[in-house]
């Protein structure tokens, strides 16, 4: 018993002394800027100047704007504000810089960052740039919370882009059994407390890659380090609330709304925006099944299906987060969304 | 004492018989059940362009766990005849894929039997499903509805490249693009079969056809998917709309790698008989 006490030492240790010092910091050009919610909410959003019609960027779940502009080599924001694009990159309630007045509450879910968080940051980015309508890209839940705004008829947003976003939930029957196990365990907490679970386990997690690190990137097109420091300052705690209603969604397959009434995926048949969905091929989140399950159900007449991997020309088969964070992700995904956008 | 003797000296393979389906012999594979029989009789279809050494593995592991097992050769590979050049997919579909089925329900007397497909040529599971009582798809297309480049290449390099300019080539060259030194088992490809492979990537009337056969299944399906498979991806394998069971061959399933196209991992094998004896 006396190994377990040591064990944890050496590991909260090795925490400290692996962890950067110093965290990579936002370019001095950008620019902070808040959302106020209806509930007092405000969300943090990231200005990166350019021209013509802004793009809004949304993070996946428990990750924040960080998740679009790690470091200078790893980031779509500032590579999308180098090729000209007036770029904006929100943090969910909860996450990042966005913040409550008075002692946080982790009792919010999806649906609060579809009715909230997403008409208060795309109203905030339309009064700012003074344009009409926005063009906004979400990677993983931030494009999952993309299709469910635009099913509940959100204005403003006229091209879509979304990056590994599961619309269904039936992975295979281990890893289903496993994260739904997970989300209903999680759901029980008071808070999901990633941050320092993260830190904590810091030098596990980027050392090698373990079975965890491989189901969220494909180490082929990324850094072990890159990863270590994403994981530094780019995960955030999360509502125990959006894990019982993601939970849901595993044991159902369903794309639910947290009281069942609105079935997203059947709504997504009414959305005519435009649409871009982007898979990795070997993305073990967003399953390339589970993805095309929202390509399919939209409405839109002109939507594009991009799955990228090595048959379709990119350097390699690309993973969930190395779509954003991979050493080439500006070649095999960055320049053709710019492309498609345009 | 014939049988076993036949078991020993061929390995357990015991050659069934060749049959008369649409203007070939095919040669119809069986696996007799290692001692005592259990379940329905299963038929397994391989890969198209090859014979049955695609498959062989599975139905050996199959046939040890007691289940009677057929196969063919498809047309024009291993021990079956090649089959006149105007005759394409439909002719290996409903002509030798039901040759074999009808001998294992002969054989056997069962009225269905269990059928495994594994790539294209395991498509012949939805055509006859009417006759099975389970059905495993392994890197199956339902529908080739998803654009990408490696099918686009194939479109064009089937009508165009194979059949005016390569005719009878190995179906392993360009199918799958499988080393020469690991082509077992590959046989010639008539100028009808890439037509009609061609036609059902671009989605013309025999893909229609093969969806609505798809759509129609009642059965209990099992529905195996290779992430990193170029080939038949797993949003072609996964596309069904009616109730399934899911493997997926990735290290999160507990699989060693992320799977491809062929071989199919011998670690498939006891849960594919485990979900068939439960079937």
């Amino acid at each position: 018993m006396a190994r377990l006490p040591l064990a944890a030492l050496l590991l909260c240790g090795c925490a400290v002394l692996r962890a950067p010092w110093k965290p990579p910091e936002l370019p001095q050009q950008a620019e902070h800027l808040e959302a106020t919610t209806r509930d007092g909410w405000k969300i943090s959003v990231i200005h990166y100047a350019g021209a013509g019609r802004p793009v809004l960027l949304l993070h996946g779940i428990v990750t924040n704007e960080r998740n679009f502009d790690l470091d200078e080599k790893h980031s779509f924001a500032r590579w999308l504000a180098a090729h000209g694009r007036d770029v904006y990159a929100m943090s969910l309630r909860g996450t990042g810089e966005s913040q409550r007045p008075g002692l946080t509450q982790f009792d919010w879910d999806f649906d609060t960052y579809v009715t909230q968080d997403v008409p208060a940051a795309v109203q905030l980015v339309l009064q700012r740039s003074g344009a009409k309508e926005l063009d906004f890209i979400g990677h993983s839940l931030g494009g999952m919370i993309l299709y469910a705004a635009l099913a509940r008829g959100q204005q403003g947003i006229a091209r879509a882009v979304t990056i590994g976003s599961p619309v269904g939930f039936r992975w295979g029957p281990r890893f289903t059994t496993w994260s739904s196990a997970a989300a209903s365990t999680a759901s029980h907490l008071p808070f999901i407390s990633l941050t320092a679970g993260t830190l904590l386990a810091l030098p596990a997690l980027s050392w090698y890659p373990t079975p965890l690190a491989l189901v969220l990137y494909n180490p082929q097109n990324m850094d072990p380090s890159v990863w270590e420091s994403f994981l530094s300052v780019g995960v955030d705690d999360e509502s125990p609330v959006l894990a019982a209603q993601a939970a849901r969604w595993m044991r159902e397959d369903r794309f639910l709304s947290r009281d069942g009434a609105v079935d997203y995926e059947q709504e997504l048949r009414f959305v005519k925006t435009p649409f871009l969905v982007v898979a990795g091929k070997v993305d073990q989140l967003g399953f390339p099944p589970l993805v095309r399950r929202g390509f399919d159900a939209l409405g839109s007449s002109d939507k594009t299906w991009l799955l990228v991997g090595e048959e379709n020309g990119a350097s390699a088969d690309y993973g969930h987060m190395d779509l954003l964070l991979g050493e080439r992700a500006a070649t095999d995904v960055f320049e053709p969304i710019l492309r498609w956008l345009k | 004492v014939i049988l076993a003797l036949l078991l020993a000296l061929t390995g357990g393979r015991v050659y069934a018989a060749r049959f008369e389906a649409r203007n070939a012999q095919v040669a119809v594979w069986r696996y007799a059940a290692a001692g005592e029989r259990s379940g329905p009789p299963v038929v397994i279809f391989g890969e198209l362009g090859f014979d049955n050494s695609t498959v062989a593995p599975l139905a050996k592991a199959l046939q040890q766990r007691g289940r009677e097992v057929f196969t063919p050769d498809w047309r024009g590979t291993g021990q079956s005849t090649p089959g006149p050049d105007t005759e394409g997919l439909e002719a290996i579909f409903l002509g030798d894929a039901r040759a074999a089925l009808e001998s294992a329900l002969r054989e056997t007397g069962a009225p269905c039997a269990q059928l495994i497909g594994l790539g294209l040529g395991g498509a012949a599971v939805w055509m006859l499903a009417d006759k099975a009582c389970a059905i495993v798809a392994i890197n199956v297309p339902v529908r080739w509805e998803t654009p990408n480049e490696a099918v686009k290449l194939l479109r064009g390099a089937w009508p165009d490249v194979l059949s005016q300019h390569f005719g009878n080539r190995d179906a392993g060259e360009l199918i799958l693009g499988v080393p020469a030194r690991e082509r077992h088992g590959v046989g010639h490809v008539t100028p009808a079969l890439t037509h009609d492979v061609a036609e059902w990537m671009q989605g013309g009337p025999l893909a229609q056809r093969i969806s609505a056969a798809v759509d129609k299944v009642k059965t209990p399906l099992l529905v195996v998917s290779s992430p990193r498979d170029n080939l038949v991806h797993p949003e072609h394998a996964l596309a069904l709309r009616q109730p399934h069971d899911t493997i997926v061959l990735s290290r999160i399933e507990g699989y060693a790698r992320e799977e491809t196209h062929l071989p199919v991992p011998r670690a498939l094998f006891p849960e594919v008989a485990a979900w068939l004896a439960s079937h």
